[in-house]
């Protein structure tokens, strides 16, 4: 990946590639464009056969060419039912599966083993796993929609140009000033419309908000208030959905008027040239029938401009996530072979010496700021950049290993881990195996898989049918699971209640995993071989090993 | 503690019937009725005038093949420019009418739906997950605005077209508007036969998609736990797999969409045809113009759009009726749980708290609570000390006021005039907006002096140091704090709202030995003077407190004073020891020997 040298325009064009030509997608989406163009040149035939059947067969009343002409019509529509139904079915496989691998790659991305230099907040990159996946992939709707338009407004030209070389050329000129006036009006009505959209997202965001926090706001009696300020977001949402309505209709009741104005110009010149004898009475219907189709397809042409905003506005926006830099270096080509023992060896900054953990060890480090555990579990588990020579395995340095090696070997599950929807057991194990059934007891979590009805029952979305200090002992035990060399908790034990923190301690003192506990929680720090304050160790210069504590 | 325990019953919300729906939603639109009937009449009106164009358009041909002058084609030709005018005009203006009415509308049911979901008991939304309720009020209101503000405006144009096309045709002449009918049953059939089974499969594509949203969803708030534990692999495979499996649906969809299509094509080649060989009879015996036939077809020929916009959209509306029958039936839980006043006013002089034989359970079966009382005197407080799964947090609720217990009472105050209580809660949330946003919610009239004298009180001089002070945006898309600054702020909230009775179910644990030092100078000076019954989530809390009870099961194992439970030896004096072994002093600072 050339992340510097890559342009914005670059990645658009490269991600309108995927949705478009991308596994086959390119022969399919050719073929679906040229049966959307058969219908559409198909739906500009019915006016022309309308024509032809009134100038055929109704005016001179011939009751043989009306049951011809009749025929090839029906032969028109079943052309056009055929090829619609052709490309339809066919799109849902093109637009379906350019969105799954739009989503994939950006979804790839933000699990990045390396992380992201930008990182984007939740609700940003939700926003660009859904709705921008959702437009990008879009694209190739608009393609054929847009190429059957043109088509349409293409044969009905060559259709009028045959019946009169000035028509054909009006309306040529038509369509080609209608995109051009559209386009123009389209940007500051299209600015205008995303900003309202955005603050009709306020009510929602402010309602998720206050359920999520309703047991807060029932504690503090503050239900009125929350309703109160769900009407003033409301209100918010309305006056935005209004205007953004207001500007749609605006755009489209200009289109409507323009397409409008441009059939009464062809239906009058058209009258003037039938009048004066160039087309015959049954052209002059043809080319009014056209005129009353085109208008439709003129309309359409009219939304082409706004169309393509939206999608290069998506479509920059999940450029830049998946062009994004990565925050850890990528490991130079030249891998190192897989240390051999499992002896661990971690400088923490700014303390003195080294911090030697042996299998077995259970080790309890004291962080000068709780802000600081975060940062030590950060550094341990790799998901910041690591100076050379700060974390050793096997006397292998942890950035010749690479984020992903050094994971196996060091597991350091962030504080607030998540927990998936699925059963206990997936969330368990996530890798998958058996239970096991020391684990369980030490993290005290066989109550929890009683109480919500054994390994098998859900555990609802993001865990909500268990309560924090159920989440939280599930987390552990999930950590405790995992077949690493070295298990760094970071605060494991802060949302349950002393009983339950001296059962965990005890816990985790029988289990014969290595252990290193981040954590200021004197029941915990009991049960550990030995403690390591950081922090205060820079100008103290103490027994660089910790002090053992007896238990 | 039975075996077999099963998973709590989730009790659903309620959704109300097709009929019920109905009438809640025109009984809403009936309050606007004259502005609904304006804007609707200004919407035919605008129909109307572009319908004008097809027996325009028949005019010319007549003019024409009667050899009429240049003057009349161009007045027809200014017709017709007249006629889209005020097409477009009356369109715009209607449509404006329209959405600001139906917008109108919309938010005061949302606004209800809010209200009523804000007000159930707490329990209700627990059982029956916070998030269907916020699915509800987010969703679900979105669905129902985008087809009011996409679908209805388009419907309205498309039957309004139709009728009047009809209309157009009938006046032209009845026989050739009763050959275009002939498609009629052919439509009736198709929409039926679509209807019957597009319910099914598009119902299974929202869920399809929903669960692969969810999917999305985890899978990016949990990106550093997936990346921990390495199992990048197993959350695509599983997106991809859904994301195959809702594709596979919409392929059932789409064939189902075209059956339905193609007889919509038929009907309109067996109308179209009808129309013509109409026409031709009745041109041929001299009944119409030739003009009047060309009329015929064109008329007919422009219902295809507007008949293909109406069927097709027949699936959106039937979604957004799903989703108003949702929001329905939460406004209708409105009467059932009666909106309790907030006891706003300050009663004077403190409250005694008094429980009674209280047993309690959730799901009605197992009892959380089982005859528990307790005293607490005015000015005093009591902590309480168990194992998770003892009751305290239960116990603490009922005190608060959240929930009423199966049996026995809870009097705070006197029975007549309860005191208001305050609940801090165990959960740490920041709500969205600023510092001033999230103090006032306790106190919502309170000026910005009264919100920095409460910060100032509860010892957070660091929350008036930020940046923009208490206009600060806190939160991810502003300063983000931690949990324990989080609390801070909540315990802030109470010196606001100066409550005579405090619950506090707040866990200070979250924050290390400076932030807990600060909080816990905020928690004595939230105590002092107050009622107030505190869960002990650390053994500091229970020796701080005038009292101890200690719960096991959901029952009294012991009370009295800290002092008095150490002599008597009990769980409480064994907790204490093996808390107290670890040498640890009470302020907090780790053991480290030099």
């Amino acid at each position: 990946m050339t992340h510097a040298g890559q342009t914005v325009e670059g990645s658009v064009a490269a991600l309108f590639r995927v949705a478009l030509l991308r596994d086959g997608r390119g022969l399919r989406i050719g073929l679906t464009t040229v049966a959307f163009m058969v219908h559409q040149l198909c739906e500009a035939l019915v006016p022309v056969l309308i024509g032809v059947v009134i100038d055929r067969a109704m005016a001179p009343a011939d009751r043989a060419a009306l049951v011809w002409w009749l025929a090839a019509l029906g032969g028109v529509f079943v052309v056009l039912s055929l090829s619609y139904r052709r490309a339809s079915s066919s799109m849902v496989t093109v637009y379906g599966y350019g969105e799954h691998e739009l989503r994939r790659r950006a979804m790839t991305r933000l699990l990045d083993p390396l992380s992201l230099r930008r990182r984007p907040g939740s609700g940003e990159a939700l926003s660009l796993v859904s709705s921008d996946t959702y437009r990008v992939a879009g694209v190739s709707w608009s393609v054929v929609q847009q190429a059957s338009t043109l088509t349409a407004i293409l044969t009905g030209s060559v259709a009028l140009l045959l019946i009169s070389v000035p028509l054909g050329v009006g309306v040529i000129a038509g369509t080609v000033l209608m995109l051009v006036v559209m386009r123009r009006v389209s940007m500051p009505l299209e600015a205008r419309g995303l900003a309202e959209q955005g603050s009709a997202a306020r009510a929602s965001e402010v309602a998720t908000d206050l359920i999520t926090g309703i047991r807060v706001v029932a504690g503090m009696n503050a239900r009125a208030e929350a309703a109160r300020r769900y009407r003033t977001a409301s209100d918010t949402s309305r006056r935005g959905a209004v205007a953004a309505s207001r500007s749609v209709l605006a755009y489209s009741g200009l289109s409507q008027l323009l397409s409008g104005v441009f059939l009464a110009a062809l239906a009058t010149a058209s009258g003037y040239l039938a009048l004066d004898g160039h087309i015959t009475i049954g052209q002059l219907v043809t080319v009014l029938g056209l005129a009353q189709f085109l208008q439709g397809a003129l309309a359409h042409v009219g939304t082409f401009a706004s169309n393509w905003i939206h999608k290069r506005a998506s479509a920059r926006r999940l450029g830049e996530l998946i062009d994004a830099p990565p925050l850890i270096e990528p490991l130079s080509a030249e891998t190192v072979a897989e240390p051999g023992s499992s002896l661990l060896r971690w400088h923490p900054p700014g303390h003195g010496e080294p911090l030697d953990l042996h299998p077995g060890d259970l080790v309890g480090v004291v962080p000068h700021h709780p802000a600081h555990a975060r940062g030590l579990s950060d550094r341990l588990g790799y998901r910041v950049p690591l100076p050379r020579g700060e974390l050793l395995i096997g006397g292998v340095d942890a950035v010749d290993l690479g984020p992903d090696r050094v994971r196996a070997r060091v597991l350091a599950p962030p504080h607030h881990g998540a927990v998936f929807s699925g059963t206990l057991h997936a969330n368990l194990i996530p890798r998958g195996g058996a239970v096991d059934p020391a684990v369980t007891a030490a993290a005290m979590l066989d109550d929890v898989r009683e109480q919500i009805g054994g390994d098998l029952a859900e555990v609802g979305e993001h865990g909500r049918r268990l309560s924090g200090g159920q989440r939280q002992r599930l987390l552990l035990a999930r950590a405790l699971h995992a077949d690493a060399d070295l298990v760094v908790l970071d605060e494991p034990a802060t949302a349950v209640d002393p009983v339950t923190e001296q059962r965990i301690a005890e816990g985790l003192r029988s289990l014969p995993s290595t252990i290193l506990l981040i954590t200021t929680s004197p029941i915990l720090l009991s049960a550990c071989d030995r403690v390591v304050e950081l922090g205060a160790a820079e100008d103290a210069g103490q027994d660089p090993n910790g002090s053992p504590v007896d238990t | 503690m039975t075996s077999d325990q099963t998973t709590p019953p989730v009790t659903a919300l309620p959704v109300a019937d097709a009929r019920r729906t109905r009438a809640e939603i025109l009984r809403r639109l009936r309050t606007h009725h004259r502005r609904l009937g304006v804007a609707l009449l200004t919407l035919l009106g605008g129909t109307a005038a572009t319908l004008a164009t097809p027996p325009l358009l028949g005019g010319i041909v007549d003019a024409v093949a009667e050899g009429s002058g240049r003057g009349q084609l161009a007045a027809l030709g200014l017709a017709l420019v007249g006629a889209t005018a005020v097409g477009a005009v009356l369109a715009y203006a209607g449509g404006r009418m329209l959405v600001a009415l139906v917008q109108e509308v919309l938010a005061q049911l949302r606004e209800d739906v809010f209200e009523t979901a804000v007000h159930l008991p707490v329990n209700t939304l627990e059982s029956s997950g916070s998030s269907d309720v916020v699915s509800r009020v987010t969703r679900d209101v979105e669905a129902v605005s985008e087809a009011a503000s996409d679908v209805l405006p388009e419907v309205t144009h498309a039957s309004f077209t139709i009728g009047l096309s009809l209309v157009g045709l009938a006046v032209l002449d009845l026989r050739l508007a009763l050959a275009g009918l002939v498609c009629l049953p052919v439509h009736v059939y198709a929409t039926r036969q679509f209807l019957r089974r597009s319910h099914r499969v598009y119902g299974d594509i929202r869920r399809l998609e929903s669960a692969r949203g969810q999917v999305v969803v985890e899978a990016v708030r949990g990106a550093e736990s997936i990346v921990a534990y390495r199992t990048q692999g197993h959350h695509l495979d599983d997106l991809a797999e859904r994301s195959v499996r809702a594709i596979e649906r919409q392929r059932d969809g789409v064939k189902l969409r075209n059956r339905f299509t193609g007889l919509l094509n038929a009907a309109e080649f067996l109308g179209l045809a009808a129309v013509l060989v109409t026409g031709f009879a009745l041109f041929g015996s001299g009944a119409v113009t030739l003009g009047a036939a060309t009329a015929a077809a064109l008329y007919f020929h422009r219902l295809f759009g507007p008949v293909g916009a109406l069927l097709g959209s027949l699936d959106d509306i039937q979604r957004a009726t799903v989703g108003l029958s949702r929001l329905v039936g939460i406004t209708d839980l409105g009467g059932r749980h009666p909106v309790r006043p907030e006891s706003e006013a300050r009663d004077p002089g403190r409250p005694d708290i008094d429980v009674k034989g209280v047993s309690y359970a959730y799901d009605g079966t197992r009892p959380t609570l089982r005859e528990v009382t307790l005293r607490v005197p005015a000015g005093t407080s009591l902590a309480l000390v168990g194992a998770s799964g003892s009751g305290k947090s239960t116990l603490a609720r009922l005190v608060a006021g959240i929930g009423t217990p199966d049996r026995g009472s809870v009097t705070v105050g006197s029975p007549d005039a309860p005191a208001s209580r305050y609940l801090v809660t165990q959960e740490v949330h920041l709500f969205g907006g600023t510092l001033a946003d999230n103090l006032r919610l306790a106190r919502p009239g309170a000026t910005d002096d009264q919100l920095s004298h409460a910060l100032r009180e509860a010892g957070a001089d660091w929350a008036l140091n930020l940046e923009d002070g208490l206009d600060t945006v806190l939160g991810p898309a502003g300063t983000p704090l931690d949990d324990g600054s989080v609390q801070h702020v909540a315990l802030a909230r109470v010196l606001l709202a100066d409550p005579p009775v405090v619950v506090l179910d707040e866990a200070t644990a979250e924050s290390g030995p400076q932030t807990r030092t600060l909080l816990q100078g905020a928690l004595a000076r939230v105590t002092a003077g107050r009622t107030c019954v505190v869960v002990a989530h650390r053994l500091e809390q229970a020796r701080l407190a005038d009292r101890v009870l200690v719960l096991r099961g959901g029952e009294v194992a012991e009370q009295g004073t800290h002092d008095e439970l150490l002599a008597a030896g009990g769980a409480y004096a064994a907790l204490w020891a093996a808390y107290h072994r670890t040498g640890r002093d009470d302020d907090g600072a780790p053991p480290v020997s030099p």
